[in-house]
């Protein structure tokens, strides 16, 4: 039989090896674990039972060793000793779960770990094993009960007076079915809730009654242990509370690359609350995280969800847009974008200067974003510098900024461009957005002049004057003041089929 | 099916036949379609097991080697089933392939019978499909001796621990974590082991020093109540742990306060409440944050919480008390209701403050659990003094999980009034005697702790 065991030994010991080196899902630790599981339920089968001593450092079968390792981290016997584990057994029926669960406790790391309490939990039917007690308590004497001189049946008689209750009543304490499956339910939910909120809870309520230093410091180890796991519902709940006390800065210890940087999952996960919950939560940091937040940004894939960021952080920011407004020179495009888009966001004046030194910037995607600021920032006088810009785009933007802050000094500018021969090269888009300007910024003067384009004599037969043609009726009919509808009117009658057409055009619109 | 669930519907159709002849002629059918269930489901299971065999050690029944739990809806089937086997000093039964209905009605005929008449039937029939084991009597005897002695030792270690950890919190000085917590769960197994056996213990009341012997009280009557319920060991471990500290806020309230004789003033009163708070922040003093103390806060916080709203501190409308908080509040009121203490000199008895709870069902405690409590502890708690209609006094010693207003007591008071070491009655099987009504031990000169000991 010693050698049996011998070998049972060996199996547990190259399975614990393996396990310490591997983990528990490595294909190496099983292929020791599987033939010492096997080993060891044969030997079961044929014995029912292994009693197995622990010693310091030494595991012994019936007087013999049959383990011995004198270093203590690699020992499986001192783990066990240390404890006050002296014996264990395992019985017929075990399985290799059971056996599993054991190695796994054993071979935990730290030093804190109480192995005792650890196999307890386990619950195992097939291993028992016997802890000594540091010290037996002898003593079981039981205190004397004070002697009252009291009339007890007359004392029963109040307590049940004051209790007002039948003391006869028949008392039949059997449960519902639904009374079981009610109480079933709250016995799972009790399992399955984290118990984090309630806690988070009870000491914030705890706050309202009375500032307590211990308390304060549960809080801020939540609130870290719910950053790492990424819980910004209750880190945010926990941060809301903790802000009563100005003096207690809990937020430092987030405002650090690493930290934000590993908030970059967080950005795209595919629940909206998630990441609705950290947006929440990083608006209780400081200028300082600015920087760290600004290179998080890129890392969002959806388009909202950057804009909503943007707008987080210009909240950050907005006692002090400085950090922002260094990222306007940054090199990275994509940080320096976000950045304008902050600005823009903020409305920092201080940022003016900055934004109109980028105006010409060779990257189109960097002037429309500053374009967009400048209008945030009411600089009309600035945005009308983008008329001129190469790309369309911009200057499409430009105007629909303009119109949007009423900026008469445009508006003849715009005539003249219209009327002058060179706006027929311009994109029909950007033809219908000088237009749409016209008609938006409309003054007594604008229906004279469309229908001057409209009728012009000079334009007859030109095929390309057509476009200009029903822009203008178009714009007339937008205008819609009985004055303008009455030019199309006229214009419907008239024997030039271009304008006829244009004005029929028009006033369709007009009904429909 | 696993062999568990095979094992747990086994003894869930085992239950019912018992019950059905006990109470039936064997020709019944109730008895016979009983019998039939059983039969028909084990014939299934011989398909893929060779053998069913129940084994019962230490008050755990095992089926094919696997321990069944006592779970709330297999607790009365096991129960009854342990405690028939315990009695008839059976160690196993296994049924073998072949059995037929009437060998099991047979069978289940004599297993509901005492001793003696179950040994003269086994061995005068022949049951040639049912194999049955008979405990040595060393193992009798040792199992009793040590499930006793076993509880006696815990709950004086578990008292230590709890005195050393109050004290030394109430002096600043550092607590020690590991064996406190490894108390817990000594105490866990110590109820799975043998409920009766350590819950007796909890009639240990002390004046002087309140609070420790209340606290660890708690703390094994929620233990009691956890299991009954059905909770797995990891969550037994946690409800223990919170019972144990759900007054450790009271460290921080002037010893004067609590140990003061006459009524409260409204101030003062309003300071004893704060206690529900300050054990927040004792148990992270103490304990850190790991996963048990983040339950024990909440029940420490919880715990004067009303099933209706009511109860402090304060808390908003849709916050309602944990599972355990509930668990804690009914054996919170049952411990302090039946201690004597500065402003309550005489306790009330326990069947009395059962009544109390039971009577304050949705307005104070939670109505499912009350019911429960009640059935662990019977109409007449362990630790009741019984008058009987023989002049004598009997402590209830233990329940009858069958009949729970007719427990097992021990006569200590003779007709005559003298104090004896009288015989134990299980007032379940007597026909004469019957309970008068409860009384109060110190009438008779006698403290019902000393009996457990
Ligand atoms: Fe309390
Ligand atoms: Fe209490």
């Amino acid at each position: 039989m010693k050698a049996e065991v011998d070998q049972i030994m060996q199996g547990l010991t190259k399975a614990f090896k393996a396990l310490q080196m591997y983990g528990m899902n490595h294909s190496s630790f099983r292929s020791f674990y599987l033939p010492f599981c096997d080993k060891m339920t044969d030997f079961l089968k044929k014995r029912n039972e292994l009693n197995l001593q622990i010693d310091k450092f030494k595991i012994l079968h019936e007087n013999h060793i049959v383990y011995e390792e004198r270093e203590m981290d690699l020992s499986i016997a001192f783990k066990l000793f240390k404890d006050g584990i002296r014996s264990i057994s395992f019985i017929g029926g075990l399985t290799s779960d059971e056996l599993l669960l054991l190695l796994d406790v054993i071979s935990q790391p730290s030093k804190d770990y109480d192995v005792a309490l650890g196999l307890w939990e386990c619950n195992f039917s097939h291993i028992n094993f016997y802890v000594v007690e540091e010290e037996e308590v002898v003593d079981y004497r039981i205190p004397d009960a004070p002697v009252e001189y009291v009339d007890y049946d007359e004392k029963l008689k109040q307590l049940i007076m004051r209790e007002k209750i039948d003391i006869d009543a028949v008392i039949i304490p059997d449960l519902k079915p639904e009374e079981v499956k009610h109480l079933m339910k709250s016995i799972t939910d009790e399992e399955k809730a984290t118990i984090l909120p309630l806690v988070v809870k009870t000491l914030t309520d705890f706050l309202s009654t009375e500032r307590s230093q211990e308390v304060i410091d549960g809080l801020i180890e939540i609130l870290e242990s719910c950053v790492n796991t990424k819980d910004f519902y209750n880190a945010r709940r926990i941060a809301y509370k903790l802000r009563d006390y100005p003096e207690i800065k809990f937020i430092d210890r987030f405002e650090n690359a690493t930290t934000i940087m590993g908030f970059k999952d967080t950005l795209n996960v595919p629940q909206n609350e998630l990441f609705n919950e950290f947006l929440a939560f990083i608006g209780f940091f400081g200028t300082k995280s600015i920087p760290y937040l600004v290179h998080l940004m890129p890392h969002t894939e959806r388009a909202d969800r950057l804009t909503a960021l943007r707008q987080r952080i210009a909240y950050i920011a907005q006692d002090d847009p400085a950090p922002i407004i260094d990222f306007l020179k940054n090199e990275d495009t994509q940080l320096m974008i976000n950045a304008i888009a902050i600005v823009g966001i903020m409305k920092a004046s201080k940022a003016v200067e900055a934004l109109e030194a980028l105006i010409a910037h060779p990257d189109e995607r960097v002037r429309l974003a500053v374009l967009e600021s400048l209008g945030s920032l009411r600089q009309p006088d600035l945005v009308v510098k983008f008329m001129t810009d190469p790309s369309m785009d911009a200057r499409i933007k430009a105007l629909r900024i303009l119109g949007m802050l009423k900026y008469p000094q445009v508006y003849p500018v715009l005539l003249d461009k219209i009327k002058h021969k060179s706006f027929l090269a311009f994109d029909s888009t950007e033809q219908r957005e000088y237009f749409n300007y016209l008609t938006a910024n409309a003054d007594s003067n604008l229906v004279r002049i469309l229908q001057n384009l409209l009728f012009k004599r000079k334009w007859f037969g030109r095929k390309k004057y057509r476009v200009i043609r029903r822009l203008a009726a178009m714009a007339l009919e937008q205008i819609g003041s009985e004055e303008s509808l009455q030019v199309l009117r006229t214009g419907a009658q008239k024997r030039n089929k271009d304008i006829q057409a244009a004005c029929e055009i028009a006033l369709k619109g007009k009904s429909t | 099916m696993t062999i568990y669930t095979a094992g747990k519907t086994v003894v869930a159709l085992l239950y019912p036949l018992l019950k059905a002849v006990q109470v039936y002629d064997i020709k019944n059918d109730v008895v016979i379609n009983s019998a039939k269930k059983f039969v028909e489901f084990i014939e299934d299971l011989f398909s893929t097991i060779s053998s069913l065999e129940f084994v019962r050690y230490r008050d755990y029944i095992f089926f094919n080697k696997q321990r069944l739990k006592y779970e709330i809806d297999s607790y009365a089937n096991l129960t009854f089933l342990n405690n028939q086997l315990k009695n008839l000093r059976i160690k196993s039964i296994t049924f073998l392939p072949g059995i037929n209905q009437q060998e099991l009605i047979d069978f289940a005929d004599i297993l509901i019978k005492d001793k003696v008449t179950f040994l003269k039937h086994f061995v005068l029939k022949r049951y040639p499909h049912i194999n049955v084991q008979f405990l040595k009597a060393h193992e009798e005897a040792d199992e009793l001796a040590e499930n006793g002695e076993a509880a006696k030792k815990t709950y004086f270690k578990a008292l230590k621990v709890t005195k050393n950890l109050m004290q030394n919190l109430w002096t600043g000085r550092p607590v020690d974590v590991k064996s406190s917590r490894r108390i817990v769960y000594s105490l866990v197994d110590s109820i799975s082991r043998d409920e009766f056996g350590i819950l007796a213990l909890t009639t240990i009341k002390n004046f002087d020093e309140y609070t420790f012997n209340h606290s660890l009280n708690v703390g094994i009557l929620a233990l009691a109540l956890g299991q009954r319920i059905g909770l797995d060991r990891k969550s037994l471990a946690r409800l223990g742990t919170s019972g144990i500290l759900h007054d450790i806020g009271k460290v921080e309230i002037p010893k004067e306060l609590i140990n003061k004789t006459q009524k409260l003033t409204d101030q003062e009163w309003e300071t004893l409440k704060l206690h529900s708070n300050f054990g927040v922040r004792e148990i992270l003093k103490t304990r850190g944050l790991d996963e048990i103390s983040m339950v024990a806060i909440a029940v420490a916080y919880q715990h004067h919480w009303n099933f209706d709203g009511t109860g402090y501190p304060l808390r908003e409308k849709d916050e309602e008390p944990t599972l355990f908080a509930r668990i804690v509040r009914i054996c919170d009121s049952y411990d302090a209701m039946t201690t004597a203490r500065a402003y309550q000199p005489v306790p009330y008895l326990p069947h009395f403050a059962l009544r109390v709870i039971w009577s304050n069902q949705n307005r104070l405690f939670d109505p499912v659990l009350s019911k429960v409590f009640t059935q662990l502890l019977g109409i007449y708690p362990v630790g009741s003094c019984l008058e009987l209609n023989t002049g004598e006094i009997g402590l209830v010693m233990r329940q009858n999980p069958s009949t729970i207003d007719l427990p097992i007591v021990k006569i200590i008071v003779d007709k005559n009034k003298k104090k004896v070491d009288g015989k134990t009655l299980d007032l379940g099987m007597e026909t004469v005697i019957k309970i008068v009504r409860p009384t109060y031990p110190q009438i008779h000169g006698v403290n019902p702790a000393a009996y457990f000991l």
